[in-house]
């Protein structure tokens, strides 16, 4: 039983991990259609900036922290400033293909500034912190991550029912022409969800390095990892993104924890194609995800 | 007035005329002088040999493992040269970054492939095996800079160093045969690509010559993230020993998450599972300071072997900025057998593809100056297997190169056995 909870416990961290980094796609897909795939570039970027910041200038994390998500909000800012803002109305294809170029400019600093081999990753915790409960180890970690994941979730409700700005967000995604009728600064949402979505991803990638204590300019693959999470749930949902993000992260971890036990022909690396198959039918039932809008079109 | 006959015509003469046209690009093929037969990439009027290097140059491989062992390649010729080239024949390279992907590796072999006479380098196992079948229609000779036991049963490819899967067999040699544990139990863990398979193989063939005691057999993809569940099963399986074919970001992950969950096994690394880089990581400096990791040759800075010293002069000559580095040494010992393959070709009287082929092939024995153990060539796949030895090293920080010599070199009863 304490391998199966063991299990479920880290499934969920690691669950929280996915839909932190699927929070960042869905919040600017909600608000600009854009499907962002420098995410996990710009989550490479924040967790350098904050290893940097603790290992060689000796900063304590909760100031490195910041730091390395004002770095990447400073990114998300400047790109849709100078690039995407020229793109408003262009086909959603081009738009993607920048992202992509954003993506391998974002790979090719990290390797040029940090080099390409294995460096530590900034924690503020020693491998060891954290508690056992009925032979469950509980990682202060973990606990963090999943702590920070509900807090943030809450936030981000607040944020899109009671506020100014969140409302507007809104609105831009259900309509942007009857948003900007409506007085609503358009310009000003697509820059806030960037700034966003960039400092909840990069949040999502510093607690995924504090597990991993090492990381490499490979890092920022995670993010494709949490791809399946967002589709899963909805592409254009934030809570699809929290409860896709968790349900991958459970049925990966408990497959990899019981794949060992079935036929090696079945068995073996069952847990890297589990994501994708759930995915695949969920997406059959509900092609617009769990949680995602269903398009209505008057013909 | 041009009609559609005329025209089809002239097309019908270009195509008839295009084998003639592409045996001019490659009319460097079959020349001679003075009695030596020169094949592509040797110029007998400036008496210079050109060889290939196609390696990453870009991407995340470069920086730790591409460009180290280009440079060590290149510190190895560049001496030879500065000492009058192999019988006043000069060595250059044409360089072309493959940035570790299987599609570029082919496009840039086929780029160079009639300017060079062999590839003195090519990076990684599955770029290499995309040219394979390429390399072999052109008798080319591919020095390949993997351990991957597959290569052994490609004529054209030159393997250097102890494959990956008897590395895996000599540790548990040294578990039983040298410290005398019998039936341990013990467990793999590896990635779930070629390289891992490759352990994975020595591992079962390991489990069956000591008779281990075999608990569990984990897997991982590449993009994993998190080794709860893995490492949950080496756990609850009771692994004594468990060896790692994984690369350093995974192996620091899963030692620290062992570590978390209160499991602490003698972990045994494949060689490309450790980089110095580990120790730098505060948090696991303590925890890897256990580990063992099965590798071969001199540790840097070791001038007790013959030809350290004169690596470590090259290459503060020629690389002054090169930190270093298992990698830069595996591209200077693997220049030996080149260097020896040209030598004894020159020898011969002919320096063509053919001519480098036969020489390869007569070599028998090569000394790499003590920076790997001899190597020893012959025709079947077994007899391609160069070296079968490892030593064991235990993890120690206070070492230049990150590790210290547990065992002296050893080729074990399981892999002297293994066939290819």
């Amino acid at each position: 039983m304490a391998y199966f909870l063991q299990l479920v416990f880290a499934g969920v961290a690691q669950g929280c991990i996915y839909a932190l980094i699927g929070l960042g796609f869905s919040i600017i897909f909600k608000a600009s259609q854009v499907i962002n795939f420098a995410q996990g570039e710009l989550l490479l970027v924040g967790t350098y900036v904050v290893a940097s910041a603790v290992l060689n200038w000796h900063l304590p994390f909760l100031l490195a922290l910041p730091l390395g998500l004002l770095v990447t909000i400073l990114i998300g800012l400047l790109f849709e400033r100078l690039v995407l803002r020229r793109m408003i109305g262009r086909p959603p294809f081009t738009v993607l293909m920048i992202t992509i170029g954003l993506d391998i400019i974002l790979r090719t600093l990290v390797v040029v500034g940090w080099g390409s081999r294995t460096i530590p990753a900034a924690t503020p915790f020693t491998v060891t912190s954290g508690f056992n409960v009925a032979g469950v180890h509980l990682g202060s970690s973990d606990l963090w991550t999943i702590g920070v994941t509900i807090v943030l979730c809450a936030a981000l409700y607040y944020f899109f029912r009671r506020t100014r700005y969140g409302l507007a967000m809104r609105a831009t995604a259900l309509d942007q022409e009857a948003a900007l009728a409506m007085g609503i600064d358009v310009r000003t949402v697509y820059a806030l969800a960037w700034g966003l979505a960039a400092a909840i991803t990069t949040l999502g990638g510093v607690l995924l390095a504090i597990d991993s204590l090492a990381i490499d300019p490979n890092f920022g693959n995670a993010a494709l990892v949490a791809f399946p999470a967002i589709i899963l749930g909805g592409l254009d949902s934030v809570s699809g993104a929290v409860v896709g993000g968790v349900i991958i992260g459970l049925t990966s971890v408990l497959t990899a924890g019981y794949e060992s036990r079935l036929p090696a022909v079945v068995g073996t690396g069952l847990h890297e194609v589990t994501p994708y198959l759930i995915m695949i039918l969920i997406l059959l039932i509900r092609p617009y995800g769990l949680f995602g809008s269903r398009k209505v079109e008057r013909v | 007035m041009v009609t559609k006959r005329f025209l089809f015509a002239c097309i019908l003469i270009l195509l008839a005329g295009l084998p003639i046209l592409a045996g001019c690009a490659g009319s460097s093929t079959g020349s001679s002088s003075g009695g030596l037969k020169a094949g592509p990439g040797v110029d007998l009027n400036k008496k210079t040999i050109t060889l290939g290097i196609l390696s990453p140059y870009s991407g995340p491989v470069a920086g730790p493992v591409g460009i180290p062992i280009a440079n060590g390649v290149k510190a190895f010729f560049y001496h030879v040269n500065d000492h009058g080239g192999i019988n006043g024949f000069k060595v250059q390279f044409v360089e072309q970054d493959t940035q570790y992907s299987p599609q570029l590796e082919v496009q840039k072999y086929n780029q160079i492939r009639n300017q060079v006479l062999m590839i003195a380098d090519s990076l990684g196992t599955q770029p290499t095996f995309a040219i394979k079948d390429l390399a072999a229609a052109d008798h080319m000779l591919v020095s390949a800079a993997t351990l991957s036991s597959a290569l052994a049963r490609e004529k054209y490819l030159i393997l250097v160093g102890t494959p990956y899967r008897l590395q895996v067999e000599n540790a548990f040699d040294y578990v039983v045969n040298k410290l005398g544990v019998k039936n341990p139990a013990t467990a793999i863990i590896y990635q779930n690509d070629d390289y891992g398979q490759d352990g994975l193989t020595g591992y079962r063939e390991a489990v069956s010559v000591y008779h281990l005691h075999d608990v569990a057999q984990v897997s991982f993809a590449v993009n994993d993230t998190d080794f709860t569940a893995q490492v949950a099963q080496l756990k609850a399986s009771g692994a004594k020993y468990v060896f790692m074919t994984t690369l350093p970001t995974a192996t620091a992950t899963i030692i620290a998450t062992a570590y978390k969950l209160g499991y602490n096994p003698q972990w045994i690394l494949q060689s490309p599972a450790f980089s110095i880089q580990l120790l730098a990581v505060p948090a696991l400096k303590p925890l890897i300071s256990r580990a063992w990791v099965v590798s071969q040759g001199a540790a840097w800075g070791d001038t007790s072997v013959p030809g350290m010293k004169q690596m470590l002069e090259d290459q503060a000559k020629y690389f002054p900025k090169q930190q270093p580095d298992g990698y830069f040494e595996f591209g200077y010992a693997e220049s030996y057998v080149t260097y020896a393959i040209l030598k004894k070709a020159m020898e011969n009287g002919d320096l063509t593809r053919d001519g480098l082929f036969r020489a390869f092939e007569s070599l028998q024995s090569v000394d790499m100056g003590g920076l790997l153990p001899p190597a020893h060539y012959g025709s079947t796949p077994d007899q391609r297997v160069p070296t079968r030895d490892s030593v064991i090293y235990q993890v120690d920080a206070t070492q230049p190169a990150g590790v210290k010599p547990l065992s002296s070199d050893f080729t074990g009863v399981a892999a002297s056995q293994s066939h290819f």
